[in-house]
């Protein structure tokens, strides 16, 4: 098959292209194949701005008003709640509260800190680091113990240590309190700074 | 409260202006207030590119439906937050492209070839709709005469922005093709609009 996207002059659309925001090179110049294909092309880059924009304020071309609230109600149909943590220092637990409901207690303490944007967060059961005999025992000290590790992004301008020293203090807090567990570590890994 | 985030009423924050690596992280780990967000961020876009591949508004819903349900569904697996768009365009362009296939009973499906988006099978007519907006309608219409692959890889780079990574993840072809099928709905494009040249031979 023939390129058809090749210009008589040798140059490809694609080379056009790559210079539409700026200045025509010196070849472009003095190419009428390529002066032509490159009026073409930017009145085909404004028209496709412009289709963008009117396609997306045309009431026509947007989903019914109840789409998203109906794909909502099916989302939170299949809402996630996490392992099940053992409140007690039982090997038959008989009270237990949802992954999730700690990560929401995450979150929200997190959220409270200046500049810091909480994302991916697991929250798990804090296994004896030293057991041999039975390496998932798990340790409860008035309280069982958890580990959380919590994804985030800084606003720009957040000191770093002033921002982790803090979220570290109030997870651990409003974990404790609200929960009954105790926060052994809070790992945290920064992914993006806004 | 020393909060830069405005709580709801429901305790929530206020996502609404969440960049989408964040909204995703929080998604990721089950905060269904924080898909709402990009449910609501990305209905339109979608909506818009499944309806350019498949002609059908009802159809088009269920297929950005399935595509955000499944998206839900498969995110704690996901890696890369900065994924997450050229997800929803895969699943919402695969299953637009199944349910175009579907309605066409005579054109055969197979959904595992890769070459599926190849066929250069002309999408339907120019719609009503874009017959009654002049310039913006020549371009909407030239797309419509695109093939579906085309039509599917330069929309998605040119109307939504997406980055040649993206949309070579999304039609699950190598960044080399996407850049070749786009090049060639370029050259397609300005000769189609050839009409809107005064001064054409």
């Amino acid at each position: 098959m023939a390129d058809d996207t090749r210009l008589s002059c040798g140059r490809s659309i694609d080379d056009v292209w790559s210079h539409l925001d700026g200045a025509p090179d010196e070849h472009e110049r003095s190419c009428p194949y390529c002066l032509e294909a490159r009026a073409r092309l930017l009145r085909l880059s404004d028209a496709a701005v412009d289709l963008r924009t009117s396609e997306a304020a045309d009431p026509t071309l947007q989903p019914d008003p109840g789409f998203a609230a109906s794909v909502m109600g099916l989302v939170r149909a299949e809402v996630r709640r996490g392992q099940a943590i053992p409140l007690d220092d039982d090997d038959e637990p008989g009270l237990t509260i949802s992954e999730q409901a700690v990560v929401g207690l995450v979150w929200a303490a997190a959220d409270s800190v200046p500049g810091v944007r909480a994302r991916r967060c697991r929250v798990r059961v804090a296994l004896r680091d030293d057991a041999d005999d039975d390496a998932a025992e798990r340790v409860f000290a008035g309280g069982t113990l958890v580990d959380v590790g919590l994804s985030l992004a800084l606003q720009p301008g957040t000191s770093l240590v002033e921002a982790t020293t803090l979220l570290r203090e109030r997870v651990t807090d409003r974990v404790g309190e609200q929960s009954g567990l105790r926060v052994r570590r809070v790992d945290l890994a920064v992914e993006e700074v806004l | 409260m020393t909060s830069d985030v405005q709580p709801r009423p429901g305790g929530a924050p206020a996502y609404d202006d969440w960049d989408d690596a964040s909204l995703v992280g929080r998604s990721t780990s089950g905060d269904d207030d924080a898909f709402a967000v990009l449910v609501q961020r990305y209905q339109g876009p979608l909506f818009r590119h499944a309806l350019r591949l498949t002609p059908d508004r009802r159809l088009a819903e269920d297929v950005v439906q399935e595509a955000f349900l499944t998206a839900w569904r498969r995110l704690p697996t996901l890696q890369d937050p900065a994924a997450f768009r050229s997800w929803l365009y895969q699943i919402t362009t695969r299953r637009s492209i199944d349910a175009f296939r579907a309605l066409k009973p005579e054109t055969p499906v197979d959904t595992t070839d890769p070459e599926v988006l190849d066929l250069t099978a002309p999408g339907p007519g120019p719609e009503a709709r874009a017959e009654q907006r002049a310039q913006l309608g020549d371009l909407a219409a030239a797309l419509q005469e695109l093939s579906l692959g085309q039509r599917a890889a330069w929309s998605m780079r040119e109307i939504d922005g997406l980055s040649y990574e993206e949309v070579a993840v999304a039609l699950g072809v190598p960044v080399s093709t996407v850049r070749g099928r786009i090049a060639r709905a370029r050259a397609e494009l300005v000769e189609r609009m050839a009409s809107w040249q005064t001064t054409r031979d």
